[in-house]
């Protein structure tokens, strides 16, 4: 028999994929923090936070087939479901003039604003540290994309940047701070692939 | 962009690939990546290790709402079309699934809650939605399909004259039915594994479970019916159960049948998820 705080988060995903409902708590338990917090952050605001969440939980429970452990862990699977979600509902067109307005305040405050989201949010001293050793013009295109809701094209236009620019360097950043948390002692799953 | 124009290249493609993971793109840019991921495994891999990296910095580390866990709880429901288990199981290796994840142990009470005040991050079960979970395991289970049986269950009447000579003459009768209870389809145990009912119209079935491997004798086989969406216990088997026999009535549809491992004396409801099992295709 086996102790669902115990299970892998793989065999917690096969238990669902079973209709067992416990599974689903247990991972819930263990990520629905991480993915409300971020889909709060983005949105800023629970109430759609809320809802996002649910549906995050909901996907799982009936489509438990879209994770594959292959491809990363289910906290990675879950918090990029978190963010497409919450990134859908901020680029819907009731969100429209609430993002324009947000938009504008951000380019006044280009980057630092988000900076601080993201102390807030990263808890391991790993990653803060990851993220301050990336260039600014590598770090501020990632988190204003990430945590901002904002297309490349915009960040360009936010940083007076050329676009091709900032799509090449988010990629670059990204392959960076990997690098940067292996270094660290944090090694994202999937990183030996 | 409009459908008419070439579609990019590969390395086109792959400087997307970091504003892809981080939802950055414009519509179009990313219905052309996801139709490139569809192809090019070493792009779905950097996405995958792209979003490692962005979980990492989601990672909030706080503690999950019970409240709204109770919000998901109330909205699950039972996966009504293709059983999710066979299409996961498409790309599982069963050799990599621990048995015990399809055994689970769980608590026996009710919507699953978290209470927090008696012991953090533990689960309470409510027995309503985990008959339901489990009666939708049985709804969409394989095996051998079955029509119109027609009969309600009630206990279990063990009959202890001769059942082996009875049963063999059931099992022998054309007018009876026979019902191929196996393993789930990707269970790692032993795949030789099976048992065979057999119900008729008299209102006795009969169980042949010579093939199910002996437990220890602080445990039991415990026969289940699905009934209306409900577990019903047909009998408790006993550790090594050979052929045994059940009574039934009949005029209730049972849409599958299942037997789990249970500890001794058997339970009234079951928490663990079927060692062999049938769906009953209704008429």
């Amino acid at each position: 028999m086996i102790d669902l705080e115990l299970a892998s988060d793989a065999n917690l995903v096969v238990a669902v994929a079973r209709c067992h409902q416990p599974a689903l708590a247990e991972a819930y338990r263990r990520h629905g923090g991480a993915v409300h917090a971020l889909s709060r952050r983005i949105l800023r605001s629970d109430p759609p936070a809320e809802e996002i969440t649910q549906e995050v939980f909901l996907d799982l429970w009936r489509s438990p087939e879209k994770f594959d452990a292959q491809r990363g862990t289910l906290r990675s699977f879950l918090l990029a479901r978190t963010h497409g979600k919450s990134i859908d509902f901020i680029r819907s067109e009731t969100a429209r003039r609430r993002r324009e307005d947000r938009t504008t305040r951000e380019t006044a405050t280009a980057g630092y604003d988000v900076e601080h989201q993201v102390w807030d949010l990263a808890v391991a001293e790993q990653v803060k540290e990851a993220l301050t050793a990336l260039p600014d013009e590598l770090r501020q295109p990632i988190l204003l994309a990430y945590f901002g809701g904002h297309t490349y094209q915009e960040v360009a236009k936010m940083l007076g940047a050329p676009e091709g620019t900032v799509k090449s360097r988010i990629r670059v950043g990204l392959g960076r701070l990997r690098v940067n948390l292996a270094a660290r002692g944090v090694e994202p799953a999937g990183a030996e692939r | 962009m409009s459908g008419t124009m070439p579609e990019p290249t590969h390395d086109e493609i792959e400087e997307l690939l970091g504003a892809y993971a981080l939802d950055a793109l414009e519509p179009e840019e990313t219905a052309q990546v996801e139709r490139h991921l569809r192809e090019c495994i070493r792009c779905v891999i950097e996405v995958g290790q792209h979003h490692e990296v962005t979980g990492l910095l989601a990672n909030s580390g706080g503690d999950a709402s019970a409240e709204l866990w109770h919000k998901i709880a109330q909205r699950l429901d039972a996966p009504s079309e293709v059983p999710s288990w066979d299409r996961l199981a498409a790309r599982l290796d069963p050799a990599n699934v621990p048995e015990a994840v399809l055994q689970l142990e769980l608590p026996p009470a009710a919507v699953i809650q978290l209470d927090q005040t008696r012991r953090r991050h533990r689960w309470m079960v409510r027995t309503a939605s985990l008959v339901a979970a489990a009666a939708a395991v049985l709804a969409v289970v394989l095996g051998v399909q079955v029509n119109h049986l027609n009969h309600q269950v009630n206990a279990l009447s063990s009959t202890r004259q001769s059942v082996s000579a009875v049963a063999q003459a059931a099992l022998e009768n054309p007018t009876t039915q026979r019902i191929q209870l196996t393993p789930p389809a990707t269970s790692p145990g032993p795949k030789g594994t099976s048992v065979t009912l057999v119900v008729g119209q008299t209102g006795t079935g009969y169980v042949f479970a010579s093939n199910l491997a002996p437990l220890p004798s602080s445990q039991t086989y415990q026969l289940w019916g699905a009934i209306n969406g409900q577990l019903v216990s047909l009998g408790v088997l006993g550790p090594d159960p050979g052929v045994r026999a059940f009574t039934y009535d009949t005029g209730t549809k049972v849409q599958a049948f299942a037997i789990t491992a249970e500890r001794g004396g058997g339970v009234v409801q079951t928490n663990h998820l079927p060692v062999v099992e049938a769906a009953v295709k209704q008429a």
